[in-house]
């Protein structure tokens, strides 16, 4: 054999023979795209908790693009057994793209579940996880758009929500990484089944791996403000009713950029933390309604000092919100415990100082651009 | 023999023994030793690593280029060192194939679950064998062709640089962690392999430069090793860090580009040339050791008579946890192996040299 046949031949042969063992033939794969963990009704009598288990496949057929397999059990290792049973295809997890989770069983604790998850290596750490506020089943089988099935609405869904930055991009990754970091308690998207739609309902904080409230979708991008260092992108609404300073106004800043510094003041052994948050957004104004005319340099000044105003006072009722909830959402721990030493922080309940620490939010904004008329 | 290493291919060569499934535990086993900001440990590893770097090379320069084999022959009574030659053998086959083991049955956790671990490693051997007889020139070409095929991996961690909060570093060093002691006992085991230089000096001359070689190898290896763990520790954090096993595996999986997604099964398929490496040279040096004993037996059958007898040893072990367990015992001796070879060349050159010296003023 000449050596150039050699050196095509023997890495084509390498590929062929590496199909010959642990066969996998597309046709008989049944690809989970999503699957949904709920809350069970309990059986008479019994004290045992149930969950419902299901889990979304592709479907070819001109009626139904996915196939929807449920199973009640104890655990959700017991659900995905029955799950083969109900299936001629083998059932496969490397294709999962949402995790999503009822808020009742979210309520419970989510950890449990995510086992099965983490330790197969086949999914992906990049799948996203949502909150259902109702039962995350039932949202996952209806049937929203015609030529799409759910999960890959779903997912499109996710993914342009949060380039809007009005959820949070959470996937297993970010979530565990949350649940174990002693600074911070983790968020996830939450969404709603409505009658003929799927919408977003906001953003569900969560203590530890409990679920314990959410954020309503029209502040998710004033939460994304507060949560990341920065972001690019993202619509807010500021509204002024009408009162004995000026008439009703209303405007909407798309912004360009928004960046978040966070300053923690302590004062030595004692648990008093002083927390500044300062924003600082920069964008342009999309949509003015009000009697104001923005040709007059002084009522721009004034706008922009307006939403600076309203942007503080809307973040520092964000951070009272997480305060009265005890759930460090934003972080603020990470950054208490990189202020003091660490036999300070260990020795510091900061879920039990946290409601009590002085959060003190400041913003700036910056307008780039009116649009195109005054 | 008229061809040496250059001292480029040396220090790509060390480098590439030195990592291989190592970087796919070592953030975790920091994590979990040192806790915060364990990656700083990396440091102190090679610092280490670096006493024991000077200890061959002060070999090289007080043994005039001999080889080692010349002058543990020239200072040993033969059994001893026949002894010693066995004991190196047995060892150095054994890491070499419990190696190529590991990387096989971690592989197989995330490919060919179902297909038997010993048909693999069957496979994996043949290449291994194929490259061993090449002879060590031919070993440092390949490792220099393997390197800047992996070498982009590095640019692929700029992924992650907007994912890296420095918050999550904290300020802290090493609080939470289990143990120093055992924590730099596993940082310096990541970093072995270059021992195995001390048996190059017959093939090197000046200009392979060997002292500058083995140093940057070292660094190399350290700078790869750093800027791995820091990149981690800055995105998952030390707590989560401590619950994963193979971080870099999660890590890979994590990376999402335009046309492409889990990464971790193709990157990891490519670790197989640096595994390819450690486990090629550790047969190669067996060899060596092995040629002492048996004179009359070509490189060829010494090879081949190690990889299958290795290869029949790997079958015991069929757990990861097993696997891990016998590297442990394993590198534990080679640790000892790693001190001890240079330090009794050195005494034995001393001694020998002080001898002669004796001689000498006796002659005069």
């Amino acid at each position: 054999m000449g050596k150039i046949a050699k050196v095509i031949f023997v890495p084509i042969l390498c590929c062929l023979i590496a199909g010959c063992t642990d066969m996998r033939i597309l046709e008989d794969q049944g690809m989970i795209q999503a699957i949904s963990y709920d809350m069970a009704t309990k059986d008479k009598g019994s004290d045992i908790a149930l969950i419902k288990v299901t889990a979304a496949i592709p479907l070819i057929q001109k009626d139904n693009l996915q196939k929807i397999i449920e199973s009640t059990a104890t655990s959700s290792k017991d659900a995905r057994i029955e799950f083969s049973s109900q299936t001629d295809l083998e059932l496969v997890n490397g294709q999962l793209r949402t995790v999503l989770f009822g808020k009742n069983i979210a309520k419970q604790g989510v950890i449990n579940h995510f086992d099965t998850i983490l330790r197969d290596p086949t999914i992906g750490l990049r799948s996203n996880i949502i909150i259902v506020n109702g039962n995350a089943a039932k949202m996952l089988a209806e049937n929203y758009q015609e030529q799409e099935p759910t999960y890959e609405f779903l997912d499109r869904l996710i993914e342009k929500q949060v380039d809007e930055n009005i959820i949070p991009d959470i996937d297993i990754f970010q979530f565990m990484r949350d649940v174990k970091d002693d600074g911070i308690d983790p968020v996830a998207p939450q969404f709603i089944q409505r009658k003929n739609h799927i919408d977003t309902d906001g953003v569900a904080l969560f203590r530890g791996e409990r679920y314990v409230t959410k954020i309503d979708a029209s502040k998710g991008t004033l939460f994304s403000i507060l949560n990341k260092k920065m972001i690019n992108n993202g619509q807010l609404n500021f509204d002024w009713p009408a009162s004995q300073q000026g008439d009703a106004e209303f405007a909407a800043l798309d912004i360009n950029n928004s960046r978040r510094h966070i300053n923690v003041y302590s004062s030595p052994g004692s648990n008093q933390f002083t927390v500044d948050i300062s924003i600082k957004v920069k964008g342009s104004i999309t949509e003015y309604i009000g009697t104001k005319n923005l040709d007059n340099k002084k009522y721009r000044d004034g706008l922009g000092e307006k939403m600076a105003e309203s942007l503080e006072k809307q973040t520092q009722e964000l951070v009272i919100f997480t305060q009265k909830h005890s759930v460090d959402s934003i972080g603020i721990g990470k950054y208490v415990r990189n202020s003091i030493s660490y036999n300070e922080w260990k020795n510091l309940d900061w879920r039990k100082v946290y409601p009590a620490i002085q959060v003190h939010c400041s913003a700036e904004v910056e307008i780039r651009d009116y649009g195109l008329i005054h | 023999m008229n061809e040496k290493l250059h001292s480029f291919h040396l220090a790509i060569l060390i480098y590439l023994i030195q990592t291989g499934v190592t970087l796919f535990v070592l953030p975790a086993e920091l994590a979990q030793n040192f806790g915060t900001n364990g990656w700083v440990a990396v440091i102190i590893g090679a610092a280490l690593v670096y006493i024991n770097i000077f200890l061959i090379g002060a070999v090289y320069r007080l043994g005039r280029g001999k080889s080692f084999f010349a002058i543990i022959e020239d200072g040993m009574p033969p059994m001893l060192s026949y002894t010693l030659y066995l004991l190196l053998t047995v060892l150095w086959s054994l890491i070499g194939c419990i190696t190529a083991k590991q990387y096989i049955m971690v592989y197989q956790i995330i490919t060919f679950q179902h297909t038997p671990g010993s048909l693999l490693k069957l496979g994996y051997d043949v290449l291994i064998y194929t490259l061993v007889i090449k002879g060590i020139y031919n070993i440092a070409k390949a490792s220099t062709f393997i390197f800047s095929i992996t070498v982009f991996l590095a640019l692929l961690f700029f992924y992650f640089i907007t994912d890296i909060e420095l918050a999550r570093y904290t300020p802290f060093l090493f609080k939470d962690g289990d143990g120093l002691l055992i924590g730099i006992f596993k940082t310096y085991i990541a970093f072995l392999g270059f021992e195995l230089s001390i048996l190059f000096f017959p093939y090197i001359n000046k200009e392979s430069k060997f002292f500058t070689s083995l140093i940057i190898g070292n660094l190399i290896t350290t700078v790869v090793y750093v800027y791995t763990c820091l990149i981690i520790f800055g995105v998952f954090g030390y707590e989560y860090l401590k619950e994963l096993i193979f971080p870099l595996l999660d890590f890979l999986s994590i990376i999402r580009l335009p046309i492409i997604e889990r990464l971790e099964n193709l990157l990891y398929a490519l670790f197989a040339l640096k595994v390819l490496i450690t486990s090629v040279m550790f047969y190669w040096a067996a060899t060596e050791s092995a040629k002492r004993i048996f004179r009359n037996k070509s490189d060829k059958t010494l090879s081949f008579i190690l990889i299958a007898f290795s290869y029949f040893i790997s079958l015991i072990p069929d757990s990861l946890e097993q696997v891990r367990n016998w590297l442990d015992f394993l590198t534990r001796w080679e640790i000892g192996v790693t001190l001890f070879l240079p330090v009794i060349c050195i005494i034995l050159i001393l001694l020998r040299s002080k001898g002669r010296k004796h001689a000498d003023g006796k002659n005069c």
